[in-house]
């Protein structure tokens, strides 16, 4: 009845055509679909607001807390209540490493196929390496010295106890992944004219990632701070260098200029919009820098993200648009992003706070800033942008509270203020209690401000009005410019380092309409120039303020705070979220600055670097927790 | 010469005629001449010498007889010797048989001459010829029983009794002993000494010596069972209402925890273990077997039982091997027995309730509430104009108070259940014949104005044919078919999401319906369906179909030509399951919540959304699996003298295919070696090796051995002066080795897998995306089956003939458990965990049963028993990060399934505050939930002592949802014709985490109904610390609500199971009727329950009670026998 041979092979699997990795590399789609992977770790900015929380975790934007969606488990980051058991959707220590592993892997099984020539697989295996590179650093840039290996990957049958690694000393991973990414710099072309090339990795992506990196690994939280120096590993291995090294400046700046040569030498470029008699338009060219792809002539973006889902540009334009228009209307900002925004004659509105509050602001008298009354006429300037009332050149209309007149372009492409206008519903905005734009309900402006910047003017969804082809970043020129600003100060305290860090602050400033900084003696009212000195204290301050508005709302203002160990010492980081007074609609009390005391932020030592899951730390006794987590 | 042509027509197919008689089902069943046919010869008187053709020549020329046989197997000159003068046929034949070791069947006027096998003749014995004894065999109610087997003893000469009870035994020599037995009837040895009829009353059997069980692959008297395998009589099955026969098992039987967690029909099958969990991978219920097939225990009516045992030490199931480290639990079906039909009809009808529906406040006392608690005063929620005219229902239209669990249930469901058995047979045929029917309807409301009909409605339709056939007289043919229809019909939205709706919606929002027939809706928080009431009756029906056919075909051969006792058979089944699912769903359209009544009194509410009443279909066409099974054995049983022999040895594979990419297989040998002394000692060793598929080539097959002894010292001589108060004691222990190859949802775990995932997309329009694929499960290939060694060490004792005890002791160390590694660190970036052997549980306890039977008098009979079941489990190591073991985090040390959560103190006080509302020093801050703390919110403990009480405190907190303890008890009470019966069940050491959601605690989240012990809570004016409920707030505080001590509830409770009078009609009328019994009851099932936890019926899975209930039933039923 039975053969003995099917009684004895009764119980094997029987062949069937099951996909192999070796099958998926004899594949063009599914090597891409492979490598596809490895990019996929790339975030996404719009999870800046929730799943990452850079965005939200900074002082640029202000979630309404009544908004209690469970994928928004930011709040315990920002309200005190983080723990080393606190879940993060960003996740980063368990999905990088699984990138990384497959990065390698991906050099390990590609070989030329029918389809995918030698070349290709060359330039396939430098992207792994870059991307490798790139989840390496996003991962020491958040949890400080993680373990650090690599140089491949392990094997199944390897011991457990070989998979304890202790964390590799901070210095020691950006050394490596300097001369790697360098290295890999090389072997990847500057740009992909091939449409279906674009998003691919770039020497520049490359070069950009390593600036950053280094300029990350020489500001003040990790050159020079004395926080860290007995953090170390069980068996005594230091993890940070607590000793200053101006070294690590000049290896930043140098390497921020790099980037920047090699990026203007391949075409980049600040994205500029002009006037039709030949001047900047500020306006639209700091609006639609984020609505204008490549191919309709935006050359700024270094550091492109292609990926996309359809809940990208919703997530961000969703929350920030008002109910009226199919929006949540609970994404906000900051009122301290809103104090750092220049005056239109590019001076400082306010230099800082008294009682480190944000109730209370240092308003600099000669800006022309003023909290009281409201403007007697619109206010025209020349541009075409129609987004100040909805009249080409009309900035402000009359009756606009002081405090939101006057200020400069990028202030009102980036804010939605009481009385700032709305293209698609083609009136004001009005956050009086219980007025349009304030249901005093979660899906309402909290402080009274929701953001505009990345929210397409004619949004509405409504009415299914989205703008989707879009283009997103990690870094832009502009990134690239401020960067080098920032280094070259610091590397070389002389006129000269200065000079070039003037010179390219003022490439911004020039777009974004505002008066350019000149260490020469030039008068107050002078049309082009404002003086500062020529010291590296004040250049410094310069930098820092341009750097707060030009990359609001990018993801990087909360590397910014920690870099330069600022967060506990900003109001509304460590203190309660500040605007108009949202129960107010009455205009004696609602213009006023108030206090939300039940969105106070709490900023404690501990979150300069982000604690590793308890699991993690409970998993591999060798692994220290991040410094001065439990 | 020309009936020698016929007779030999007929001779060439002797064999076909044999199969024609047996299909017309007229067969004579003894092997001797049987007595009807009396007809006498008138032979030579001179001549006593004849050949056989001579013979049947003479005979055939007096009568009407004709002979048949096979020529050339009867040697047709063989000389014979009749006695001159003898003229009865019979005798003669019964001569000649003895003379010529022939056989003659005498079928109407036919006689089948057929040479016996073996030259011994073994049916009339080589003795002196001795006398004819008969008789009749009663039951001591006097009711004949057919089918006792009547035995000479110490020969295997014997007969059975007809339906009448009547044998006949020729032969029989003076010195001879009868032996009368019967299952479940006390065996009788009768000398026969000068008496040649002899009657016999045979006594129902106390808990019988003699009793056969069902163990792992055959059965075993029970007197020589040394594993610990359980025997349920199927009757006990037979109670209650329920569908699933998984609901009678809890305290019925010992070693098995059984927890039923819904009421629902259709999805209330209950959870059970055999002796608790012992391992943390795959599954963790035991190996269910219907007829020696992996069946669902739940589908088969329990009329279809003929046994059901519970193996549950290893020398039970380690023949099982792979397959049986969670026990087994075998079910036999029906089959029939020799006699006339037996007919068998039974019909129940119940009507059922909730034992427990939460029990919500009004709309007035919830606005009340809500107000008192709102923390403005000053801008209250609601108005009292409105919490007044709510009250005085001055227009329930526009102030509701709408009870939603009433409003959403009806009172009252019904069951109903009807059963007939037919059971008869011959000696070469018998057969079980089963058809049932069971009905029942749920409480969801529906709306009785629409055309349709969507209340639960569940129909069950079970058949089964049990067919033996012996086509010779060694060879056994067994054919079952059995099968089951079951349709369920209910509303569109399952009953525990409507249950869940009824419990978050507040009472004062809006009515079911508006009298203008328009249904409100409001839009709560995103919430888009929150008419519950709407849910159950307005959105459709669907209706699921299961069915599935079980077949079974055997063969067993006795191969007693080789050796006596040597039996072989070999079993194919397949089963094929369909299930299939047709929706036929509306929406309503809906309207606003009424804000006043117009001049005209007409309600003012608009259209929020057009539904669409007419039913749209959907089908899905479903899931389906077979199964088929085939299997080998040979079994050996002997006794020499005082040595008792039994054997077997199988060969079996198994084949599973439920749409898989591959059918899931198994294989695998068993055996036993049983050996019996004097029936005092007992030896068996068991094993299984058989292998799974989820393992590599070399780790696929295991051997699983076990061993167990027992001595039954209540056979030995120096217990006789005692045998009258202790009459049965034995002592049994068995060791063995077990596995566990149900690995959860890895299979074929040596082979590496490749996963999907997204990919990323290239382009400045995103349009160059590539499905991603990356490395999987990582193939590993030493991985095998976990292994259970389990020791049981027991104590069965038989006091006064009427008091059964049974108590054993178990132990089990679970090791290899077969998981996926949790403690490799996520910076080596595997995309998934290997998988590994890993792990230890130890699991102990105790089981006992205790059965009592006494028959006072003839009026009044009396049984009673009783279960209790322990285990208790502990992880010994399971693959837990290093930095937990040790700690309140780690479960290494604790119980499976260990609640888990915050350990609350005690409620804050005013004490603990400061002036100014802050925290006093040393109080551990408290990062879980609330920015502000109050007196009166729960007050946790910081156990790492790090100075807050955050995520991290959060640990093992004790207790288990399973439970630790099941035990039942119950009595039957024998009053002439009356007999009334109860049972109750509990469980203990039961544990629930309740609450844990925003809308639990009264006040808390705007919707959310409030239990009615609301004020059972913590205020300023009680500030006690002994109340129900913390702080009450207005709006959800998580300080208050997430999982803690403070949630964590006794569930154990003791349930009256059933309740049962039943009268069974006198004989006299029963014999007017024509019946053999007719008996009425009357049963309560699920009556009432004790228990700490007052919310809802603690045996449920919820946590805040919406959740279809238990059901209470009273039924009524008569059952017949004909």
């Amino acid at each position: 009845m039975l053969s003995i041979t099917s009684c004895v092979d009764y119980l094997d699997k029987e062949p069937d055509t099951e996909l192999t990795m070796d099958m998926v590399f004899e594949n063009k789609d599914k090597t891409l679909g492979a490598l596809q992977y490895v990019y996929a770790g790339l975030p996404n900015p719009t999870k800046f607001i929730i799943e990452i929380g850079w965005d939200t975790m900074s002082d640029d934007v202000a979630e309404n807390k009544l908004v209690n969606w469970s994928p928004y488990n930011n709040w315990q980051r920002v309200l005190g209540t983080w723990t080393t058991s606190s879940s993060w959707s960003g996740d980063f220590w368990g999905d990088y490493p699984k990138r990384i592993r497959q990065a390698y892997l991906f050099q390990e099984r590609v070989h030329a196929i029918d389809g995918i020539d030698e070349d290709e697989v060359a330039l396939m295996k430098a992207e792994c390496r870059f991307l490798a590179c790139y989840y390496w650093w996003n991962l020491a840039e958040t949890y400080g010295p993680v373990p650090f290996k690599p140089d491949g990957v392990y094997d199944v049958n390897v011991s457990l106890s070989e998979l304890m690694l202790p964390r590799t000393p901070f210095d020691t991973i950006v050394n490596y992944l300097d001369k790697e990414l360098l290295a890999v710099s090389k072997l990847l072309p500057a740009k992909y004219t091939a449409d279906e090339k674009y998003g691919r990795a770039t020497s520049i992506m490359c070069l950009t990632t390593r600036a950053r990196m280094l300029l990350f690994a020489a500001s003040p939280l990790v050159n020079g701070n004395d926080w860290y120096s007995s953090y170390a590993n069980n068996d005594g291995t230091l993890l940070f260098t607590s000793a200053y090294d101006q070294k690590k400046w000049i290896k930043a700046a140098e390497a921020c200029k790099l980037v920047i040569d090699e990026a203007e030498a391949a075409g980049y470029k600040l994205y500029t919009v002009y006037n039709e008699d030949g001047t900047v338009d500020p306006f639209l060219s700091t609006q639609d820098v984020y609505f204008t792809l490549p191919s309709a002539g935006n050359n700024e973006i270094t550091f492109p993200i292609t990926n996309f889902s359809t809940t990208n540009y919703e997530t961000w334009e969703n929350l920030a648009l008002p109910n009226e228009a199919g929006g949540a209307s609970c994404l906000g900002v900051y009122q301290s992003l809103v104090d750092a925004f220049f005056m239109k004659n590019g001076l400082p509105a306010i230099t800082g706070y008294d009682n480190n509050s944000a109730l209370s602001p240092v308003i600099n008298e000669v800006s022309g800033y003023s909290e009281n009354g409201f403007s007697s006429e619109v206010e025209i300037r020349n541009t075409s942008w129609d987004g100040g009332t909805g009249v080409a050149g009309e900035i402000t209309a009359s009756n606009t509270f002081n405090m939101y007149c006057n200020r400069e372009p990028r202030f009102y492409t980036t804010v939605n203020y009481h009385g700032a206008w709305n293209n698609a519903l083609d009136r004001q905005f009005d956050f009086m209690y219980k007025h349009a734009d304030n249901t005093h309900n979660w899906n309402a402006a909290r402080n009274c401000y929701l953001v505009r910047r990345k929210v397409y003017p004619q949004a509405n969804h409504k009415e299914g009005i989205k703008m989707s082809d879009r283009p997103e970043w990690l870094a832009r020129l502009a990134t690239n410019y401020l960067d080098y600003a920032e280094a070259i100060n610091e590397a070389y305290n002389n006129s000269v380092s200065r000079q070039s860090a003037l010179e390219y602050v003022n490439k911004i400033r020039v777009r974004a309409g505002v008066r350019q900084y000149t260490t020469g003696a030039v008068s107050s009212d002078d049309e082009n120039y404002i003086h500062v000195d020529d010291n590296q204290e004040a250049i410094r301050k310069i930098v820092r303020m341009e750097r707060r508005v030009e990359l609001a709302c990018e993801g990087i203002r909360y590397s910014d705070m920690r870099r330069w160990m600022i967060a506990s010492d900003i109001p509304e980081a460590n203190g309660p979220l500040v605007g108009l007074n949202w129960n107010s609609e009455d205009s004696n009390t609602f213009f006023q600055r108030t206090e939300n005391v039940d969105q106070s932020r709490v900023w404690k030592k501990a979150y300069y670097w982000f604690p590793v899951y308890i699991d993690e730390i409970d998993k591999n006794p060798d692994l220290v927790q991040s410094p001065y987590w439990e | 010469m020309k009936k020698f042509h016929a007779r030999k027509l007929f001779i060439m197919s002797f064999y076909s005629l044999v199969i024609q008689l047996i299909c017309a089902g007229s067969i004579f069943g003894s092997t001797i001449v049987k007595g009807q046919a009396t007809y006498e010869l008138e032979l030579p008187s001179e001549r006593n010498v004849y050949s056989l053709k001579e013979f049947f020549d003479l005979t055939e020329q007096q009568s009407s007889f004709r002979f048949f046989y096979i020529q050339g197997e009867i040697d047709e000159n063989s000389q014979i010797n009749i006695r001159p003068g003898t003229k009865d046929l019979n005798k003669i034949l019964n001569d000649i048989a003895e003379q010529e070791s022939l056989e003659f069947k005498i079928i109407d006027d036919i006689i089948v001459v057929k040479r016996l096998k073996d030259n011994k003749p073994e049916i009339i014995p080589q003795k002196p010829k001795g006398k004819t004894i008969s008789g009749k065999i009663t039951d001591n109610e006097g009711l004949p029983l057919p089918g006792v087997s009547v035995t000479i003893k110490g020969t295997t000469q014997g007969t059975i009794t007809d339906v009448d009870g009547i044998y006949n035994l020729s032969n029989v020599s003076t010195d001879a002993v009868l032996v009368f037995s019967f299952i479940g009837m006390r065996t009788q040895e009768i000398p026969t000494k000068d008496k040649t009829v002899i009657d016999i009353t045979l006594q129902e059997e106390a808990v019988g010596l003699e009793e056969v069980v069902v163990t792992g692959y055959g059965t075993q008297k029970k007197l020589s069972v040394v594993g610990s395998i359980e025997n349920l009589e199927p009757k006990k099955l037979q109670i209650g209402s329920t569908r699933s026969l998984s609901n009678n098992l809890a305290g019925q039987v010992a070693g098995v925890i059984a927890v039923q967690r819904s009421g629902e029909p259709g999805a209330d099958n209950s959870s059970f273990w055999i002796r608790g969990i012992s391992t943390f991978s795959g599954t963790t219920g035991p190996l269910v077997l219907v007829d020696g097939i992996e069946r669902d225990l739940n589908n088969i009516d329990p009329a279809e039982i003929e046994s059901f045992s519970v193996l549950k030490d290893a020398s039970a199931s380690a023949m099982y091997g792979v397959r049986g480290a969670n026990g087994v639990i075998v079910i036999n079906t029906k089959r029939g027995t020799v006699g006339k039909p037996s007919v068998n009809f039974r019909v129940e009808h119940a009507i059922s309730t909730p034992t427990k529906l939460p029990d919500y406040i009004g709309a007035a006392d919830y606005m009340e509430l809500r107000n008192e608690l709102a923390v403005d005063q000053s801008d209250l929620p609601f108005s009292q104009d409105r919490i007044d005219k709510t009250r005085s229902h001055y227009d329930p239209e526009l102030y509701p108070d709408v009870n939603w669990i009433d409003e959403v249930t009806k009172d009252y469901a019904y069951s109903t259940r009807a059963n007939m058995t037919v059971n008869g047979g011959s000696n070469f045929l018998r057969y079980a014949l089963v058809a049932s029917y069971y009905n029942e309807k749920g409480i969801i409301e529906t709306d009785n104005t629409l055309d349709y009909n969507t209340g639960i409605n569940l129909n069950r339709y079970n058949m089964r044919a049990n067919v033996d056939v012996d086509i010779t007289g060694t060879t056994t043919l067994r054919l079952n078919i059995g099968g089951y229809l079951q349709t369920w019909r209910g509303p569109s939205y399952s009953s525990d999401d409507i249950l869940y709706r009824a419990f978050t919606r507040g009472p004062y929002m809006f009515p079911t319906r508006y009298s203008d027939g328009t249904i409100p809706y409001e839009n709560i928080s995103g919430d888009q369906i929150n008419n519950p009431w709407a849910m159950a009756t307005q959105y459709g029906y669907s209706v699921s179909t299961y069915s599935q056919i079980q077949s079974l075909f055997s063969v067993e051969q006795d191969l007693k030509m080789i050796t006596e006792g040597l039996k072989a058979n070999v079993t194919f089944s397949f089963d094929s399951y369909k299930w299939s699912r047709m929706s036929r769903s509306a929406t309503p359209s809906r309207y606003s919540v009424a804000t006043g009544r117009d001049d005209e009194g007409n309600l003012i509410t608009s259209l929020l959304t057009y539904g669409d009443e007419s039913l749209g279909l959907s089908t899905s066409g479903g899931y389906g699996n077979t199964r088929n099974y085939l299997e080998g054995r040979l079994t050996y049983r002997r006794t020499f003298d005082k040595h008792d022999l039994d054997g077997l040895f199988l060969y079996n594979q198994e084949s599973y295919d439920n749409g898989s990419v591959q059918p899931y297989r198994k294989q695998g040998i068993a055996g036993r070696m049983s050996y019996i002394y004097d029936s005092r000692y007992i030896g068996e060793f068991n094993f299984g090796y058989n292998g799974s598929e989820n393992f590599a080539k070399g780790q696929r097959f295991g051997f699983f051995p076990s061993f167990a002894i027992g001595w039954l010292a209540s056979g030995e001589q120096f217990m006789d002066s005692f045998r009258n108060t202790i009459d049965k004691l034995k002592f049994r222990y068995s060791y063995g080795k077990v596995g566990n190859d149900n690995i959860g949802g890895r299979r074929f775990a040596y082979i590496t897998t490749v996963n999907t995932a997204s990919g990323y997309q290239w382009g400045e329009t995103h349009n160059y995306y590539y499905t991603a694929y990356i490395d999987g499960e990582i193939g590993v290939t030493d991985l095998t089956w976990e292994t259970a060694w389990k020791s049981d060490l027991g104590l069965e004792l038989g006091l006064w003939n009427a008091l059964q005890l049974q108590v054993d002791y178990f132990k089990e160390k679970r090791s290899n458990i077969f998981m996926q590694r949790t403690t490799i660190p996520s910076i080596t970036g595997f995309t998934s965990n290997p998988w590994a052997n890993y792990g230890k549980v130890n699991n102990q306890g105790i089981d006992i049963s205790m059965v009592y039977n006494k028959k006072i008098n003839n009026d009044w009979q009396i049984s009673a028993r009783s279960t209790f079941t322990y285990a208790k489990n502990k992880v010994i190591e399971k693959d837990e990060p290093q930095g937990r073991i040790g700690t309140y985090r780690a479960l290494t040390g604790q119980s499976l399934n260990t609640l888990w959560g915050l350990t609350a103190e005690r409620l804050f006080t005013d004490d603990d505050f400061n002036e100014d509302g802050s925290l006093k020093e040393g109080i551990p801050n408290q990062l879980v939930g609330a920015s502000t703390l109050y007196p009166g919110d729960i007050k946790y403990v910081d156990r790492n002592n790090d100075g807050v009480v955050d995520a991290n405190d959060e640990g093992y907190i004790g207790g288990t949802n399973d439970p630790k303890i099941v035990y039942g008890f119950g009595a039957n009470i024998n009053y002439r014709m009356w007999d009334f019966s109860f049972f109750f069940q509990g469980m203990g050491d039961t544990y629930r985490l309740i609450g844990g959601d925003s809308k639990f605690i009264p006040g808390s989240d705007a919707g959310g109904n409030f239990f009615s012990n609301y004020r059972d809570s913590w205020s300023e004016e009680n500030p006690s610390q002994n109340v129900f409920y913390p702080r009450l707030s207005a709006t959800a505080n998580e300080q208050n609500y997430r999982a803690s001590t403070w949630w964590k509830k006794d569930m154990s409770f003791l349930r009256c199971k059933t309740i049962e009078l039943g009268y069974s009609l006198p004989q006299r009328i029963v014999d007017k009727i024509g019946g053999k019994s007719v008996r009425f009851y009357c049963s309560g099932n699920n009556l009432f329950y004790f228990s700490k936890f007052k919310l809802w019926d603690p045996e449920l899975s919820t946590s805040n009670g919406g959740k279809y209930p238990q059901m209470r039933s009273v039924m009524f039923g008569v059952d017949m026998n004909f």
